[in-house]
């Protein structure tokens, strides 16, 4: 039983086709990558799930639901969070009111709320500290942190993230990442997009390989890892050097 | 012991002000939070709900009731202007929601005007009656009640926005749209809810407006202008802010009577209008010390003006000839027209008054259409010009001619000052300022006898003959003489016009738009520009007013109030704001109208509903004007009909360099984006592989000469930024030699941005020095470093959205292009030499970068690693000796960084050039450069060759957390 089933899924924006046709699957507690060049249509693929950016053609189902066609605010009531690139927080709320805000599909639910808080908080302490601050005024790495603990607040089913390493210095990237994998084991699937290469494949059980906006490669993280040829035709070889 | 009585009795009186005031005020800030739009419908929500609940209550409905039920109108008509005017503008951006709101409050007022009359109206007295006696005046219990309901229905919106989920989701989306969506919020929702609530308290404010002294459709809905100043004093974006602006805001108004017991000042703050100067003299000095000198541009998309016209197309010789052709016959056409026997009498005056709304459309075109400085002030420049005239008419006793000339010059002067503040305020603050400025104007400038206005509403009358000994031929009783003076005024100004919008200035006016510091880095003066770009357009204003007074004779204020400003900007709009030629429509459309309403009795009446609905009309329908409607239909047929020529012949190649390449065809241009994402970089992914065998021999060679011997082309000195309480760097010293590629990394926060600013003028330092090519120049503006040898790119990159990519390089060759403002108003020889030898200079560069296929695709439709190249492109226009790099491989992927990384060695080697880059991605840093610099905590922490540094095991701790291994 597949928890996301993407098929042939066309994306345009204006006259460019971003995707072609693209297939691709998720099992209930993955945690898959999605790996490629820039413009290969990772961030489209995430956009269309959450439907920031609709499908021309295809279907998104998630646990039996198609997704196509509904409104962003729609798809997160399914129980899909979408982390979107450069963390999108809300700059002048505090941290304790986005926090609340990750929790706004499930905010009658007082009680869950503040467990939630409670657990996300325990992830992140550093974000303890800060609850009354303003997100606007939190440095790089703790905003990062606050947008990946906000998007934990409603317990998700499936979380996708865009972009966690951007901007961010490598060992808070490390960090984050093992968080990640801590939420996994707790029962959320999870889809990443991710730059660093080397850092993706070593955290998660699976990964696509997208170029041109269509899959070109599928498989176990690990082995993907070990097949350094496929990683430099499409990912470019500097991809896993800079990766440590 | 007087005044201080005095004062205090006033500041009692202020209340009922402050209650009305905060009632407004709460709305604009609410609606300008949710929908980032200045309404100025606002008015429309309270004048709508005053006349439905004087109605209601003729109609017998319980007064209670009758209350509610206006106040929910209001409500009502704020989600409705949302829904159908603003949410549809929303792509074209914040100046056309703006301007419809603008129609949507034009409609209103006329449509009340239609239905209820002028003449003020007395609904049923809400409030209970009596008086407390404060001082030498009373309160009206009234008041109290009007103040306490404004207390009250401000603070239940506070806690409603402060305590429930609601006020949470909608500050949540006022914050950021997306991701309240992307958090299960109806973003739309929320919005409609800031409408809703706005639009009910301006109802509740305008009945209570009304039950208090009466409705009058004019004035009612001026009453929202305090609320504005208020709310911009207050940071349009704060309630806080803005519920202590209407606080200021009505006690500067009661206050100022009062002041007139003291000498000295007491004779000026006695006159009319007395608290509106000193009001907009609050603001503008609040703005002062708020704003920005330079401020980036929003994103490849997004600019302050809606980019509401198709750029122009390159046009060809033949095209030239016709329209050379076409504008004789018109130009003669235009000439002879009032002597033809069968015109009657009354079209000329139609055509002066076409001629005249041209006039102000241009000056609108030129400000806000080409500069993106939004002015709601134009009807009050064009006034100065109308009684600056009048008064060297009548009082100067100066020839006709001279005082147009007088008019013209007194209204630039003001447009200046208008100048001078939008050199710190932008987009709708700056809208506001100017609105502030007008009211001043109304209230108080066109009051002054000394301006030849008798009385307040009396006229300033002109004699038109001026001296008849100086121009014994020139008659100007006679409306063709002024027809005749108008056609050649008016030709003149769209021949300067079109002629500067193809030159190195226009160009400059644009790229202002666009983004300013993209434009400072290329060496434009953003100062210099924005002023000229005010005083031109004041100077056209002010003909417009100059010719009206001397064609009418006599002229009002309220011909110039801010009612006519809204209008004028409308005809533009209509127009397209852009155009020259839509103006033109418009004007011509305009004066049609109010023709055709004068003439049609059935009509009488409807002309202000009907302009107002027209406007509203071309914004939803066409919101490029009645000028892109044109195009759009030729576009439509050209594309037919080239489709059938290209089966017969292929496009010609245009002379090599020179002219920018054909333009592609829609389809040919949507390959060329896809493939330019990998191909554009072609000589650099050729030349990589032997450019690093090439460079290792370099760099041996280089490294053997010691750094000392070489010129230097950058030295940064100690240092210190410090913004307020913060040291954001400190003691920062470093070098970039000639020939150099020097790296500057550092973790996030280190102040590589600070750093970075300080040298190329964005940011003035607290402390140190920076020298470039030895000239001193650590507080040089921005632009003068351009001219020394700078050039720049973005980390955020500030290309010119509407412009394409051979413009936005032909932008780069301000510095190089030594022709001035007149020879391009002029099209001199010169300036036509100058154009072409830089646009060569640009299609060399493009060769050079291998961007000829884009090189006509605007900006905002190119993917974002061709972008980087173009940014780099145009700074490399300038012939900089220093080039300075903001994360040039941020947002590439690695692949693209690679490739990038290989241009700037092609580059570097090339063209002899030094570069000091910024980076994150460690591997395009240390495969590029020569030395590095290595920030931590704002301080440099280490320095060397690459391999030292990534050696270094300070740095190894600060900033890579674990060694890294070889990569190149």
């Amino acid at each position: 039983m597949k928890m996301l089933e993407i098929k042939d899924l066309d994306v345009y924006y204006g006259q460019v086709q971003a995707l072609r046709g693209l297939s691709m699957s998720i099992a209930p507690g993955e945690m898959v990558a999605l790996l490629g060049a820039n413009g290969a249509g990772k961030t489209t693929t995430l956009r269309a799930i959450s439907q920031v950016v609709e499908a021309r053609r295809g279907s998104i189902v998630f646990q039996g639901v198609e997704v196509n066609g509904k409104a962003p605010y729609q798809v997160v009531r399914l129980g899909i969070t979408h982390l979107p690139e450069g963390r999108d927080l809300f700059p002048t709320l505090s941290v304790a009111d986005n926090l609340r805000m990750g929790y706004w599909v499930r905010r009658q639910d007082k009680k869950g709320m503040k467990q939630a808080t409670e657990r996300v908080l325990d992830l992140f302490p550093r974000l303890r500290e800060r609850s009354e601050q303003a997100a606007g005024t939190l440095s790089g790495g703790e905003q990062q942190m606050l947008g990946v603990a906000r998007a934990l607040m409603p317990d998700p089913k499936l979380l996708i993230i865009d972009e966690l390493s951007l901007g961010l210095a490598p060992m808070i990237v490390s960090q984050l990442f093992e968080t990640l994998v801590e939420v996994n084991r707790g029962g959320t699937t999870i889809l990443l997009v991710e730059q660093f290469v080397h850092m993706a494949l070593e955290h998660t059980n699976r990964a696509y390989v997208l170029a041109k906006g269509e899959v070109v490669a599928e498989g176990d993280s690990g082995d993907l890892l070990r097949d350094p040829a496929l990683v430099e035709t499409y990912l470019g070889g500097a991809a896993v050097g800079a990766s440590h | 012991m007087q005044f201080l009585y005095s004062a205090l009795t006033s500041a009692v009186l202020a209340i009922p002000l402050i209650g009305v005031y905060v009632l407004f005020a709460v709305g604009i800030v609410v609606i300008y939070r949710a929908s980032r739009v200045l309404n100025l419908a606002h008015g429309a929500l309270a004048l709508v709900p005053a006349y439905a609940f004087f109605s209601l209550a003729k109609l017998g409905v319980p007064l209670p009731l009758a209350v509610i039920l206006a106040v929910a109108g209001g409500a009502a008509l704020g989600v409705l202007t949302e829904a159908v005017v603003v949410r549809r503008l929303r792509r074209q951006g914040p100046v056309a929601q703006t301007v419809g709101t603008i129609a949507v409050y034009g409609l209103a007022v006329a449509v009340a005007v239609r239905v209820y009359g002028s003449a003020p109206l007395l609904p049923p007295r809400l409030l209970p009656p009596g008086a407390i006696p404060v001082g030498a005046g009373s309160l009206r219990i009234a008041a109290l009640w009007m103040f306490g309901t404004g207390a009250v229905a401000t603070l239940l919106s506070l806690a409603l926005f402060r305590f429930t989920d609601l006020g949470l989701a909608m500050r949540a989306a006022a914050d950021n749209r997306r991701a309240a969506g992307l958090m299960g919020v109806n973003p739309d929702l929320t919005t409609s809810a800031a409408w809703a609530l706005g639009g009910g308290l301006a109802g509740l404010a305008g009945v209570l407006v009304g039950t208090y002294g009466n409705i009058d459709a004019f004035t009612l809905g001026l009453q929202v202008l305090p609320a504005f100043v208020a709310a911009l004093i207050g940071g349009l974006d704060s309630l806080t802010g803005a519920l202590i602006g209407c606080a200021i805001v009505a006690l500067v108004q009661a206050e100022i009577p009062a002041l007139s017991m003291l000498p000295v000042i007491g004779g000026p703050a006695s006159s009319v209008g007395a608290p509106q100067v000193l009001l907009m003299v609050v603001a503008f000095v609040v703005l002062a010390t708020r704003g920005k000198r330079l401020v980036a541009g929003e994103g490849r998309n997004a600019g302050i003006a809606a980019p509401i016209l198709r750029r122009r197309k390159p046009r060809s010789r033949g095209a030239d000839r016709r329209r050379a052709i076409v504008g004789t016959f018109v130009v003669v056409g235009l000439v002879v027209f009032p002597f033809l026997p069968f015109v009657p009498f009354s079209l000329v005056g139609d055509a002066i008054l076409a001629g005249y709304y041209l006039l102000v459309a241009l000056s609108v075109v030129l400000l806000t259409g080409w500069v993106g400085q939004i002015s709601l002030a134009q009807a009050e420049l064009v006034g100065v010009g109308a009684f600056s005239t009048a008064l060297a008419v009548n009082r100067l006793h100066l020839p006709v001619p001279l005082s147009i000339v007088v008019g013209a010059v007194a209204a630039m002067a003001i447009a200046l000052i208008l100048g001078a503040v939008a050199l710190r305020v932008r987009g709708l603050y700056l809208a506001i300022a100017t609105l502030v400025f007008a009211w001043m104007a109304d209230s108080f400038l066109f009051h002054q006898e000394a301006l030849g206005i008798v009385g307040g509403s009396a006229q300033a009358h002109v004699n038109p003959i001026g001296d008849p000994k100086l121009l014994p031929y020139f008659d100007f009783n006679s409306p063709t003489l002024v027809y005749i003076v108008v056609l050649a005024v008016a030709i003149a100004v769209v021949y300067a016009i079109a002629n500067i919008a193809d030159s190195r200035t226009g160009r400059a006016f644009l790229a202002l738009r666009g983004s300013e510091v993209g434009a400072a880095s290329l060496g434009i003066d953003v100062t210099l520009y924005k002023l000229a770009a005010f005083g031109f357009s004041g100077l056209i204003a002010g003909l417009a007013g100059s010719l009206i007074v001397i064609y009418q004779r006599s002229v009002e204020p309220g011909q110039f109030d801010i009612l006519a400003s809204l209008f004028f900007l409308g005809i533009a709009v209509v127009g397209g704001i852009e155009s020259i030629e839509g103006a033109a429509l418009a004007a011509v459309l305009f004066a049609g109208l109010s023709e055709l309403f004068f003439r049609v009795q059935a009509l009488a009446g409807f002309l202000d509903i009907t302009s107002a609905a027209l406007l509203l009309a071309v914004l939803l329908l066409y919101p490029g004007g009645l000028a892109a409607i044109g195009p759009a239909v030729s576009e439509r047929v050209g594309a037919v009909l080239g489709k059938l020529r290209s089966l017969r012949r292929a496009r010609p190649e245009e002379a090599a360099g020179i002219l920018a390449p054909a333009p592609l065809g829609r389809a040919e241009s949507a390959v060329a984006i896809e493939s330019t994402a990998t191909e554009v970089t072609n000589p650099a992914t050729a030349t990589v592989v032997e450019l690093a065998g090439a460079r290792a021999v370099q760099k041996a060679r280089r490294r053997s000469k010691a750094r000392a011997t070489t010129e230097v082309m950058l030295r940064a000195t100690d240092v210190g930024v410090r913004f307020g309480g913060l040291q954001a760097v400190k003691d920062v010293s470093l070098e970039v030699r000639a020939g150099e590629i020097v790296g500057l990394i550092g973790p996030n926060g280190a102040g590589k941005t600070t750093t970075f600013n300080a040298i190329s003028g964005l940011v003035t330092p607290t402390g140190g020095s920076v020298e470039i090519l030895g000239t001193e120049v650590t507080r040089m503006d921005v632009h003068r470093r351009a001219a020394l040898g700078v050039g720049r790119t973005f980390q955020q990159v500030q290309l010119f959205p509407q412009l394409t990519v051979f413009e936005n390089l032909l932008v780069g060759t301000h510095l190089r292009n030594h022709s001035g403002i007149l020879s391009h108003t002029f099209a001199l020889p010169r300036a036509i030499r100058a154009e072409v030898e830089m646009r060569r200079e640009v299609g060399h560069i493009i060769d050079f970068l291998n961007l000829g296929r884009v090189a006509q695709t605007p900006i905002a439709d190119l993917p974002f690693g061709v972008l980087r190249i173009v940014e780099l492109g145009r700074a490399l226009v300038t012939a900089p000796r220093l080039l300075l790099l903001d994360e040039p491989a941020s947002g590439l992927d690695t692949t693209e960084s690679e490739r990038f990384a290989g241009v700037l060695l092609h580059v570097r080697d090339e063209l002899d050039l030094s570069m000091l880059l910024i980076e994150h991605d460690i591997a395009t840093v240390t495969s590029v450069s020569d030395y590095l610099y290595v920030l931590d905590q704002g301080s440099i922490i280490a320095h060397g060759l690459p391999s030292e540094v990534q050696a270094d095991p300070i740095v190894i701790e600060a900033y890579l957390g674990q060694p890294v291994e070889a990569t190149a």
